[in-house]
């Protein structure tokens, strides 16, 4: 044999690294997002208790803070990410942030056998008071206890299947801008999917899945606080269980990726209001047991052409049935024979069934049932140039959503009217009508924030960044907009009762980004967005639009020896004055709490590990000790008022992971 | 209170920043560069141990003596024979049998580290095995017939008393990932791969459901039926001669650098996995878990002699055309 041969062979043998790899990936991408993502569209400033870290961000993940909102380009994880996502069998993760006084411990296991793969994880947060800039103590604090189990099963070459397992507990979220505190937010999510990859002519693969969740909150204004007035000691409850499903074929029609799904869903939510001080009586019907049934039928296809033209069209088709039982259970409020007619006319109030507010706000009567059949439709266009750097999209829709439980059918009453908030049973569905067009360029560097590639110019080269702009336009037919009862078209009353109803709505973004690796050391980054919104019909601003905000990030890291890596790094974030607000509660709606002001912050950052198995990271919030609120505050509850609470002042954190 | 005017000034400020920290890099390494040459290429295999290499050039340790260090990987033989017998790659990560063959052949280079001391693994669908003994009977798959890795197993056989085609068979397949397909399609039940395609085997019956076991450490197996120490000598650092001559310092701080870069690679292996990807387009993951198994610990060519020669030996005895028929001569050895 040759020398020219055997070096030949030895030089492919150690190519297939490369091979290999390519064997390896056969996602189906079956079970990603919908191309048509109207299941995942929620109302206009929701508020909600805070998302569960998924599994690979479990030991990663910052705790909660509402009021402190620095998410729009994070700090960076640094060298830790590299004990936190190492391969090792068992991790564990202790830290304290003194935003919001967090104290966390969480570990994480993952054991791996032919053919299955089991990660275990748990976490728990304890958060406390925190100092605002001004030394002032701020009420804050959660307990919370996340527990998560992923098995995942691959019976045959292609397949998959796949069993997730959640619980996560907040005890204990105290929400200084709103009349409530929620004692209790328990969820247990469970999701079972299967895929499996194909290799037919047309058929390429199908997933079927299938997901119940169970989700109680428990909101009170005693157990967590004393106002001094035990007779008006009041609880709510929650409860809320999703069942839903689907499945998807993926298919080849003479070279269209084609994707045909459907999915289909049971949801039961129910919501009462107690007077515990008058012996746990119900006094508002709050969600009068809705009973949601959902169906979805979509189908979308695209096609990469050589010319660099790709082309993704899709529809969709939404059903939905909401089915209100208890629209006519009233509260439980009584008054002793002889009582005065103010109390009396007061437990009448608190009595009145959501049947009954609901004639009362927008006329309407007879069963409350809805059925709506909704229609949308996406194109997507894009062109990608210079070797697939540069790429120009644009992008139209139009999507529908129908008006969830809080919306269409919330039903809490009150002696006052302002403190009512109905929801609407004889609301149209939304629906958005958007354009968006823009570019993105990804420098032949550029593999990744911190990572250049090989043998890079210097740096200014534009081969070292990655730059994306888009634009859009939304135009909203029948936006659902929360409101006042100021006797508009619909609305019967002129109390200053929060409702719903349908307007045009005008929404409009830019969005920018910028990522630069300088050098193999130093990188930075940007990121702006803007957003203006308008309630077109009633001609004025529309409430909790973030204001225009940029962030910055310069990042350093670099070998620590043989032993290890470290970094540091800082971030300034910019956030503008929002003059256009509904701070009115008379014209308007009034959630706004005044204009935001603009304030201006900076962290401070680094960390190191030693061999991939042990890393800290420690840092500085708010290094300059600015004092300033978030315009959109508060998010973890749907609340009607958004008092603003200062957010932490200087603080810092430090984090440790360890792995084995 | 921060109005628009003041946002954009504020904006303008952190764009700036961003520019004066792009700028401070290549100010900072300018007087360091003036002492060196403009631009060193070196060159590596697209497979784990260049990510050593990767680590040193992304680590600067040579931006004392070249302007600009940059890594290539060679990817095909031709690539790599031409380039050594052009002169352009004057450092190159190879097989360190072939830096033998050509230095027999009369090109000038060198033996300047080895990286690796054996990434050849034994894999199984069956368990562990013992030792040589057990195979008698099996079918085993063997990429390329007639290159190292199946003259070392042979020898490693013969001196265990087995022969192949009598004591067991060696099915010969056209490259490792057919071997690795086979095995997992249950078409036979061992094959011998190196790392990463070892790791890559076990990742892949993971994902197949297939148990893969690595079943035998072919490096001890070395040790044990060759002698000397569970290492086998298998890739390393050619140097030409002619930059020895020219650069010694050079040559000098980048042998050190090797070994720094070596044991970083091994240190970290989850961190050299994320660059292993990034210079190497392998998949980071795999690289990770195959890192541990790929015996990276740089040692300089005259110290790595003595397993060097019993190597070349061994592949002498089974194949010489394979090394150039005879032994190098202690020039060859830096």
């Amino acid at each position: 044999m040759s020398p020219t041969m055997n070096v030949k062979k030895h030089q492919y043998m150690l190519m297939i690294g490369i091979s290999i790899f390519g064997l390896m990936g056969n996602s189906q991408d079956l079970l990603a997002g919908d191309f048509i993502d109207t299941a995942s569209m929620k109302r206009h400033a929701v508020g909600e208790p805070p998302a569960v870290p998924s599994p690979l961000q479990l030991l990663l993940a910052k705790p909660a803070m509402q009021f402190r909102h620095d998410d729009q380009l994070p700090i960076t994880n640094g060298v830790e990410e590299d004990v936190a996502k190492a391969n090792r069998m068992v991790k564990v993760m202790g830290g304290y942030n003194g935003d919001g006084n967090v104290k966390t411990a969480a570990s994480q296991a993952r054991l791996m056998a032919p053919g299955i793969v089991v990660l275990a994880g748990l976490r728990y947060d304890q958060a406390d008071d925190y100092d605002d800039a001004n030394g002032d103590e701020v009420t804050f604090g959660y307990k919370r206890d996340t527990e998560q189990l992923v098995i995942q099963w691959m019976p045959n070459p292609g397949g998959k299947v796949k069993l997730v397992g959640v619980r996560d507990v907040i005890k204990d979220d105290l929400q200084p801008h709103h009349a409530m505190d929620v004692a209790n937010t328990t969820r247990y999510v469970g999701k079972l999917s299967f895929e499996q990859a194909l290799d037919g002519e047309t058929l390429k693969g199908f997933s079927l899945h299938a997901a119940s969740k169970n989700v109680e909150r428990e909101p009170d204004n005693y157990s967590n606080r004393n106002d001094g007035n035990p007779k008006n000691n009041m609880r709510a409850l929650t409860k809320r269980h999703i069942v839903e499903g689907g499945a998807k074929l993926k298919l080849n029609l003479n070279g269209w990726q084609t994707i045909a799904a459907l999915n289909g869903g049971w949801d039961n939510h129910d919501a009462r209001r107690y007077n515990e001080s008058a012996g746990g009586l119900i006094n508002a019907i709050k969600l009068p047991d809705i009973t949601r049934t959902t169906m979805g039928l979509a189908l979308d296809s695209k096609r990469k052409f050589d010319n660099g033209v790709m082309v993704q069209a899709g529809l969709r088709y939404d059903y939905l049935h909401a089915n209100p039982e208890a629209v006519h259970q009233t509260g439980q409020m009584k008054t002793p024979p002889g009582a005065p007619a103010k109390q009396v006319a007061m437990a009448k109030a608190f009595n009145l069934s959501p049947a009954a507010l609901y004639g009362q706000y927008y006329g309407a009567s007879g069963d409350f049932e809805r059925n709506d059949h909704n229609i949308s439709a996406r194109l997507r266009l894009s062109k990608t140039a210079m070797d697939k750097r540069f790429s120009v999209f644009g992008d139209v829709s139009r999507k529908m959503r129908s008006p969830d439980n809080i919306e269409a059918y919330h039903a809490v009453t009150n002696p006052n009217p302002a403190g009512r908030w109905i929801g609407n049973p004889n609301l149209d569905p939304e629906a958005h009508h958007k354009a968006e067009l823009g570019f993105v360029w990804t420098g032949a560097h550029y593999q990744g924030y911190g990572d250049l590639g090989m043998n890079a110019d210097g740096p200014f080269s534009a081969d070292n960044m990655k730059i994306s702009l888009s634009g859009y336009v939304d135009a909203v037919d029948n936006f659902i907009t929360f409101d006042r009862a100021h006797g508009q078209s619909g609305i019967r009353q002129r109390d200053n009762a929060l409702i719903y109803r349908n307007v045009d709505a005008l929404f409009a973004g830019v969005n920018f980004e910028a990522r630069w690796n300088l050098t193999n050391n130093w990188s930075m980054a940007a990121k702006a967005a803007y957003l203006w919104g308008n309630n077109e019909s009633d001609d004025r601003a529309l409430y909790q639009i973030a204001p225009l905000e940029a962030n910055f990030l310069i990042d350093y890291k670099d070998m620590l020896g043989s032993v290890g890596t470290w970094n540091i790094g800082a971030k300034l974030r910019l956030v503008a004055d929002q003059n256009r607000v509904d701070d009115n509660i008379r014209t308007g709606l009034g959630m706004d709490k005044g204009e935001g002001k603009g304030f201006a912050t900076l962290d401070a950052y680094g960390g190191l590990q030693i061999g991939n198995r042990w890393s800290l990271s420690a840092g500085v919030n708010n290094l300059l000790n600015a004092d300033y609120q978030e315009h959109i505050t508060g998010t973890h509850i749907a609340a009607a008022t958004k008092t603003k609470i200062n957010a932490p002042g200087r603080t810092f954190f430090f984090r440790s992971q360890l792995n084995f | 209170m921060l109005n628009r005017r003041d946002f954009l000034g504020w904006s303008g400020t952190g764009i700036a920043t961003s520019l004066v920290a792009g700028a401070t890099p290549s100010l900072l390494a300018t007087p360091a560069l003036a002492k060196g040459m403009d631009e060193l290429t070196i060159y590596g295999p697209p497979a784990g141990p260049s990510i050593a290499l990767a680590h040193l050039v992304r680590s600067g340790a040579l931006n004392d003596h070249v302007k600009k260090v940059k890594f290539q990987l060679w990817r095909n033989p031709d690539q790599l024979r031409a380039g050594v017998l052009s002169g352009k790659m004057t450092i190159t990560g190879t097989p360190s049998y072939v830096a033998a063959n050509l230095y027999n052949r009369g090109v000038d280079v060198h033996m300047g580290s080895i990286v690796t001391w054996g990434l050849l693994y034994l894999m199984s669908r069956e368990g562990k095995v013992a030792s040589m003994q057990d195979l008698k009977g099996e079918t085993i798959l063997m990429p390329f017939k007639n290159d190292m890795p199946d003259l070392v197993f042979r020898a490693m056989a013969a001196k265990a008393g087995m022969k192949a085609g009598r004591d067991f068979k060696l099915q010969y397949t056209g490259t490792p990932p057919q071997a690795m397909k086979m095995m997992i399609a249950g078409k036979a039940k061992m094959a011998v791969l190196p790392e990463p395609a070892a790791t890559g085997a076990m990742m892949m019956g993971i994902k197949n459901g297939v148990g893969i076991t690595r079943a035998l450490d072919l490096q001890k197996e070395w040790g044990r039926t060759i002698g000397g120490s569970a290492k086998i000598p298998q890739a390393g650092m050619m140097i030409s001669g002619k930059l020895m001559k020219e650069r010694p310092e050079l040559v000098e701080a980048f042998n050190k650098a090797m070994i720094a870069s070596g044991r970083w690679t091994s240190n970290n292996p989850a961190s050299a996995a994320k660059i292993g990807a990034t210079y190497l387009g392998l998949k980071a993951p795999i690289i990770e878990r195959a890192i541990p198994f790929s015996n990276i610990d740089v040692k300089s060519g005259k110290s790595s002699r003595a397993e060097l020669e019993r190597f070349y030996n061994v592949l002498k005895g089974m194949s010489p055309a394979i090394i150039g028929g005879k032994l190098p001569a202690a020039d060859f050895y830096l």
